[in-house]
């Protein structure tokens, strides 16, 4: 008994540290989307790419509905460029309007990190 | 050899194996079903399907021209699990959860309305009709001709109208509709569903490995789609046979208020052919009436109704009723019942105790003194020697009850002379309730030169009710004296001691003699 409750405790610790870090990568992945393609002109896999490099992203999926819905919603807009390996890609960037967007946000993330340390 | 598929994705050309083209199928089928409603749909799928071909173009060389499934399942690593699609949009995930059960992004599920567009009278005929897809006509002429049965058709008409909420929001007007009842639309309907039980599989088992998941996934598909198959026929049968039964059950109710209303005003003649009817009223607790009878009945009987039709109402029709309208149906159904079957049981208890005391009346009639040779005989009324089966209520004459109570027996006389001797017994709920009901037996007997002739039918008033009355006729002869008994008599005879240790039906229709041991056989026929 005694060895075998240290153990699904492991188990259930790991998978909460787990869930709560998919909720956390959930909630700031917006605002991450928007960090990488303030840096330059930027095409879907090139997002997925450097997400995953920073270990916020799991999948390239999860990138494609909130691309059309921040295009959508005048934040980003994109360029056509043929390419050489396949259909024509689409390249992102900031609007003038997700430049100021995202500096507000900027500012919201480092409160909120502040926030969360100041506990 | 491999057979190879060509695809067209996002404008390139592609060669599948056969596998690999199911799978990048489905994937994307399941992909369109997934981001059903959201924002940018078709761009998002356009954008999916061009970085699909962009992966498998790159997995491409000029001595690998064709992509197959290993391929595929790379590609849809790097993209993701239908269920990754979402992920970004906490807004679209939040309204999928609120959407709830059975709610928009489910497959409607159909209700039984009152139609309120195409209807003559309250839309329930319409309602039927587009319930069940057939011309609302068929359920008019239905309900017309049961109209004629009784007046059925208004009655389940009424109840019906009361019942169902009106189709008033395009949501209900499309839930009255629902879906055909075709064998392509379960299966359309199946297929959604085992879909919504695999994502969830799928959401759940996410860190299983592919193959494993996939080859669940099959398993759990044939599963479900035969069990929803089978659910979805019990259902719609159901229901078929839920409407049936409840215009069956307004037909019972119906019948019992037209009887009741019979009843009640004491008018038509026909109730008293009805032998229960006519067995209820004799035995009745007196000072009773009928009335009482009916309405125990159709108290307990309409609890019944009340609750089963409630019952058919909600879990075939899915109507659907507020707590408060259950609850009041169910005490107005259990209430009901109970007062009819306590009405009943008392009723019982009050005639168990009117047979609690017996009391006898006795008439002894004295003979002609000069006759030594005697007929014994029983008149039987042309309503017993009748060939047709006759019922208890033709025994019944204005207020008198008429029925064949009587025994029949010869004895030994103590004295000179025959006499016949008159017992009438009955049961009361005290001594004097037993005596005057005892008294009140009416017999008759004809005295005919040597004719003793016993009609067979006794009477008593009906206010008495039937308590045991019954009369003993005996007669006592002295020794010496002869009797015939007729084979009228047979049925009648009761434990009548002779010498010839003969049974009672044996005795009739021959001659007897008394002597000081008792009766003995005299002759085998008459005189």
């Amino acid at each position: 008994m005694c060895c075998i409750v240290p153990n699904l405790n492991y188990i259930f610790v790991n998978m909460n540290t787990e869930n709560a870090r998919a909720q956390m990568r959930k909630g700031v992945l917006e605002l991450c989307v928007l960090r990488v393609v303030r840096k330059g002109e930027a095409y879907t896999s090139d997002l997925s790419t450097a997400l995953k490099q920073a270990d916020l992203l799991v999948v390239e999926g999860t990138l494609y509905p909130l691309l059309t819905r921040l295009k959508n919603a005048g934040w980003l807009e994109y360029r056509w460029e043929e390419s050489k390996s396949g259909p024509p890609r689409k390249y992102y960037k900031l609007t003038p309007n997700g430049e100021r967007l995202l500096e507000i946000l900027d500012q919201e993330w480092n409160q909120f990190v502040q926030a969360v340390n100041s506990l | 050899m491999k057979k190879t598929i060509d695809i067209n994705l996002g404008g390139m050309r592609f060669h599948l194996d056969e596998d690999a083209y199911e799978r990048v199928h489905a994937y994307l089928r399941d992909l369109s079903r997934h981001l059903e409603g959201t924002e940018g749909q078709d761009e998002i799928l356009q954008d999916i399907e061009s970085r699909l071909a962009e992966l498998f173009h790159e997995s491409l060389t000029p001595s690998k021209q064709v992509v197959t499934l290993r391929e595929v399942e790379s590609a849809m690593a790097t993209l993701g699990q239908p269920e990754d699609f979402g992920e970004g949009q906490p807004a679209h995930e939040a309204t999928q959860e609120s959407a709830g059960p059975g709610e928009s992004s489910r497959s409607v599920t159909k209700r039984l309305y009152r139609e309120t567009e195409d209807y003559h009278i309250g839309g329930v005929c319409g309602g039927l009709g587009a319930y069940f897809h057939v011309d609302p006509a068929l359920f008019r002429v239905l309900f017309l001709l049961f109209f004629f049965v009784g007046g059925t058709g208004i009655m389940a008409y009424l109840i019906l109208w009361i019942a169902l909420p009106a189709a008033t929001t395009t949501a209900e007007k499309l839930a009255m509709r629902g879906e055909e009842v075709t064998v392509e639309n379960i299966k359309k309907a199946v297929e959604q569903e085992a879909h919504r039980v695999k994502d969830r599989f799928q959401a759940g088992i996410r860190e299983v490995s592919p193959r494993a998941q996939r080859a669940r996934h099959r398993i759990g598909d044939a599963l479900t789609q035969i069990l929803e198959g089978i659910l979805r026929i019990v259902g719609v049968l159901l229901r078929i046979l839920g409407f049936f039964l409840l215009v069956a059950l307004s037909a019972v109710g119906i019948a019992l208020l037209v009887i009741a209303t019979n009843k009640l005003s004491w008018g038509a003649d026909w109730t008293q052919d009805n032998e229960f009817y006519v067995m209820m009223l004799t035995v009745l607790p007196s000072g009773m009436s009928m009335t009482v009878v009916w309405i125990a009945t159709i108290a307990s009987i309409a609890g019944i109704l009340l609750e089963l039709g409630a019952l058919i109402l909600r879990f075939t029709f899915r109507v659907h009723f507020a707590r408060s309208t259950w609850r009041g149906i169910h005490g107005v159904a259990i209430l009901s019942s109970l007062a009819g079957v306590l009405i009943w049981v008392i009723m019982g208890v009050q005639m168990g105790l009117e047979f609690r005391e017996e009391a006898r009346h006795i008439e002894a009639i004295p003979l002609a003194e000069d006759q030594q040779e005697w007929v014994l005989d029983v008149a039987l009324s042309e309503r017993t020697t009748s060939d047709q089966q006759v019922s208890l209520g033709e025994f019944m004459d204005g207020l008198e009850f008429y029925y064949d109570g009587i025994q029949v027996d010869v004895k030994q006389s103590m004295r000179q002379t025959a006499s016949l001797e008159c017992l009438s017994e009955a049961w009361g709920s005290n001594r004097r309730a037993a005596r005057n009901n005892a008294n009140n037996v009416r017999y008759s007997v004809n005295f005919e030169g040597d004719t003793v002739r016993i009609e067979d039918l006794i009477h008593f008033p009906l206010d008495d009710r039937f308590r045991g009355q019954n009369v003993r006729f005996t007669l006592y002869l002295p020794v010496g004296h002869k009797v015939y008994i007729t084979g009228a008599c047979s049925d009648y005879l009761d434990q009548v001691d002779n010498l010839e240790n003969m049974y009672d039906s044996r005795m009739a229709g021959k001659l007897w003699m008394m002597t000081e041991e008792g009766l003995t056989l005299y002759a085998e026929s008459s005189l």
